[in-house]
């Protein structure tokens, strides 16, 4: 078993950041930003020692949920004060930025770390759109024909043309290329049908940021498997990352309190302004390309809220308790869905910073050296089932 | 007198790189690629400890040239390994990328540097416009819009939209902001009539690049200082700074050998596909704005290299157009330019080419142990009304 780091780097120096949107930036006390941002920086370089495979960085826009509005920059810094650890970019929000920048990008991130780039690509939810003015119903559209013009530009061995239908270059030849042959590893998101057969389609490993249960994330997995059989590929255990809160702590009590806290944080405070976004977009736009979906995606959500904790807990929807609890959690997670990666949020809401680091100290001590051996000597086709 | 760092972080894997547009990528061996690539971060890093003021990172397109399509990704680490240099990104090209993502990528970049973001709004050069599909024509008019639109991004108090003529956002409010109140400093190009009037209305330090010789190098400030008052501002000497290469060696005729070898290899190999883009851009496009202005420009950039062919070496040493020999020459060229020119800010070029990483490394240590502590006073006393004069 592996495991990813994200932290998505909030702005936690409100206490209420209201529900409008864009969340006016007021709000933001640039001292409070810049030890905030300091701290998180050296969280995600500590996330290498304490043993953690993949350290991830996401792009947000115009909210205090997230203050990498670009995060390659983090990325860059991640790879630099690094050695050994996945640079996990997930990412850029494709249809919105010009696929070749974020080509170029990427590759930058792949020289800078000797190699070690996983190239997320994301759609992205539906505020970081109403940003940057453009039109949800292209995502689909715009994913699909950015994805093979940037494998193009890592992989193309002459300079080329692309008159696509939303982009258009003349003459293609990126400077620096990518270390990885013949490109970086590809990761995408894999929470809907449609978005499990583009991950299948682009050749990219799944993941999933959480889960509403076992069932809907078991069918995920098998529609995302079964289109890459069509596609003439197989993924393994590890093309399956599986995202987790995870709060860990000396009782489940004291675990449970700290998370809860921060999830209330997490949904009240930073996930205001970004709901009234996409009420707005969901209402009004083909977002979600099949039927059911937008459905389903207000499902997970409400989950959270109507499901109580302990509830969720015992769905094995969250790593919460004590080091041997998450042992046990992760264990059952790995036998009902036989993924190789897990994705651990430890930094929910506005969760002490110690705390953290507590977390982690944990995992590096007691969780990953009893986990680690986790779908070891796993047969794919086993895994498949 | 502050000193800036550029480093543009140049492919030099290759003896001959072609001249065709855009230069084709196969060349690019990525293990020679990882090393350069560190070694000249922490180059860049080090510049703090040689005494630096600024560390600047700059953007290029698909060439050998520079290895950075988006500088701010080396601000970054920059920024984050240093903890008093002024991480100068001279910078991103504004017409090629969404204004918005630079605002807020600059925001980042202040924000992770404690608040030391110097801001370049750069024009870019043609080729940059073919490599993504931009209009040159459209370079002065998307610039004037974008930076309008960026320094309202860093300081409105509200969301606001932006219906423009190239630029259009229902509603804008970037997280995280600047740290810097109410902009970061900024840095701008004033070469062109076009480029001075939009540094002076900005209020930016204005850069000289290139300098062909010293009466043109006057004019341009005086031309820089005459608009400022117009726009109603002083600019100090601490606005104006000139950029020269710089190498320096035990012996002038080291120091002449090793950066003649570079500028030959900068010119000759990462600038060939450079040129052939440029030749075809400004024959066709209005990028250099009025057709005098072009014929004046086309002959400076354009055929530099031919221009520069036609003076020698030693006598552009002989000029004040570049930093080059023994320590104590340098302080001698380096007060020389400031008693001609008044600027209090030089921006030094030491990786010229394929100059080698330990001759860089070299320069900057003479630069720290002599060159920086006997020019530093430079400057010092101005009286900001002398200084207008």
């Amino acid at each position: 078993m592996r495991f990813s780091y994200t932290h998505h780097m909030p702005y936690t120096g409100v206490a209420d950041a209201g529900q409008d949107w864009p969340v006016p930036n007021k709000q933001f006390d640039a001292k409070k930003g810049v030890e905030m941002f300091d701290r998180y920086i050296e969280d995600k370089i500590y996330a290498e020692q304490a043993g953690f495979d993949w350290i991830g960085s996401n792009e947000h826009h115009f909210s205090p949920y997230g203050m990498m509005p670009n995060p390659n920059l983090v990325g860059a810094v991640v790879a630099n004060r690094t050695s050994r650890v996945g640079i996990l970019q997930s990412g850029n929000i494709v249809p919105i930025t010009n696929p070749i920048r974020i080509a170029e990008e990427y590759a930058m991130l792949d020289v800078m770390s000797g190699g070690r780039l996983i190239a997320g690509f994301m759609r992205g939810i539906p505020h970081e759109y109403v940003a940057y003015n453009v039109s949800p119903d292209e995502s689909y559209g715009r994913m699909y024909e950015a994805i093979a013009l940037i494998k193009k530009a890592w992989a193309s061995p002459e300079p080329f043309g692309w008159e696509g239908e939303f982009y258009q270059f003349r003459a293609v030849s990126i400077w620096p290329r990518p270390v990885q042959k013949p490109y970086p590893r590809i990761l995408m998101s894999a929470s809907s049908d449609a978005s499990a057969r583009l991950a299948a389609e682009v050749g990219a490993s799944a993941g999933f940021l959480r889960i509403a249960d076992f069932d809907s994330a078991r069918n995920q997995i098998k529609v995302y498997r079964d289109r890459a059989k069509e596609c003439g590929w197989s993924p393994t255990a590890d093309d399956v990352m599986i995202g987790m809160n995870c709060c860990i702590a000396p009782t489940y009590e004291e675990a449970k309190e700290i998370l809860q806290n921060g999830q209330k944080y997490f949904f009240g405070v930073l996930g205001g302004g970004i709901r009234t976004a996409q009420q707005l977009v969901v209402q009004k736009t083909r977002y979600f390309k099949d039927p059911g979906a937008a459905e389903k995606f207000a499902r997970k959500t409400a989950v959270q809220r109507e499901v109580s904790f302990d509830e969720r807990v015992e769905r094995g929807l969250i790593v919460c308790g004590t080091p041997e609890m998450a042992i046990d959690q992760i264990r059952r997670i790995h036998s009902e869905l036989g993924n190789g990666r897990m994705n651990l949020s430890v930094k929910i809401g506005n969760i002490a910073d110690h705390h953290v680091t507590r977390t982690l100290d944990y995992l590096r001590d007691v969780v990953f050296p009893a986990v680690r051996p986790l779908g070891e000597g796993t047969d794919p086709a086993q895994a498949a089932e | 007198m502050k000193y800036s760092y550029t480093h543009h972080m140049p492919y030099t894997g290759v003896d001959r790189s072609g001249q065709d547009w855009p230069v084709p990528n196969k060349q690019f061996d990525p293990q020679v690629g990882v090393d350069l690539f560190n070694r000249y971060i922490d180059d860049k890093v080090y510049a703090e400890q040689t005494g630096f003021d600024w560390i600047g990172c700059n953007e290029h397109h698909m060439s050998p040239y520079g290895l950075m399509p988006n500088p701010n990704l080396v601000g970054a680490v920059v920024a984050n390994r240093t903890k008093k240099a002024g991480i100068l990104q001279s910078g991103n090209i504004v017409p090629i990328v969404n204004p918005i993502r630079v605002a807020e990528e600059y925001a980042m970049l202040d924000v992770m540097s404690g608040g030391r973001l110097v801001a370049g709004f750069m024009r870019g050069i043609p080729h940059e416009y073919v490599a993504y599909n931009v209009s040159p024509d459209e370079s002065y008019a998307r610039m004037e819009e974008a930076m309008a639109l960026i320094k309202k991004a860093w300081s409105e108090p509200e969301p606001f939209g932006w219906e423009g003529e190239f630029y259009q956002y229902r509603a804008v409010s970037i997280w995280p902001k600047p740290v810097q109140q109410p902009f970061p400093e900024m840095v701008m190009s004033a070469t062109s009539e076009r480029s001075t009037r939009l540094a002076a209305k900005h209020r930016a330090v204005a850069g000289i690049l290139a300098l062909t010789d010293m009466d043109d190098g006057r004019a341009n400030i005086a031309r820089f200082k005459q608009f400022s008052r117009e726009e109603g501002w002083e600019p100090t000497n601490d606005h104006i700074m000139v950029g020269l290469n710089c190498c320096i060696a035990p012996t002038y005729e080291e120091a002449k050998k090793i950066l003649e070898e570079g500028q030959e290899y900068f010119f000759g190999v990462l600038g060939g596909g450079i040129r052939t883009a440029q030749n075809l851009v400004v024959q066709k496009t209005r990028f250099y704005g009025t057709s005098e202005e072009a014929d004046k420009l086309k002959t400076k950039f354009v055929n530099m290299r031919s221009g520069m062919k036609k003076r020698s070496f030693d006598e552009r040493v002989e000029m004040g157009l570049m930093i080059c020999g023994t320590p104590e020459m340098a302080v001698e060229q380096i007060t020389r330019l400031h008693k001609e020119l008044n600027n209090n800010r030089l921006g030094l070029s030491i990786k010229i080419g394929n100059i080698s990483d330990e001759h860089v490394t070299r320069t900057q240590d003479y630069l720290r142990d002599i060159v920086f502590p006997a020019t530093r006073h430079l400057g010092e006393s101005d009286d900001p009304a002398q200084a207008a004069e």
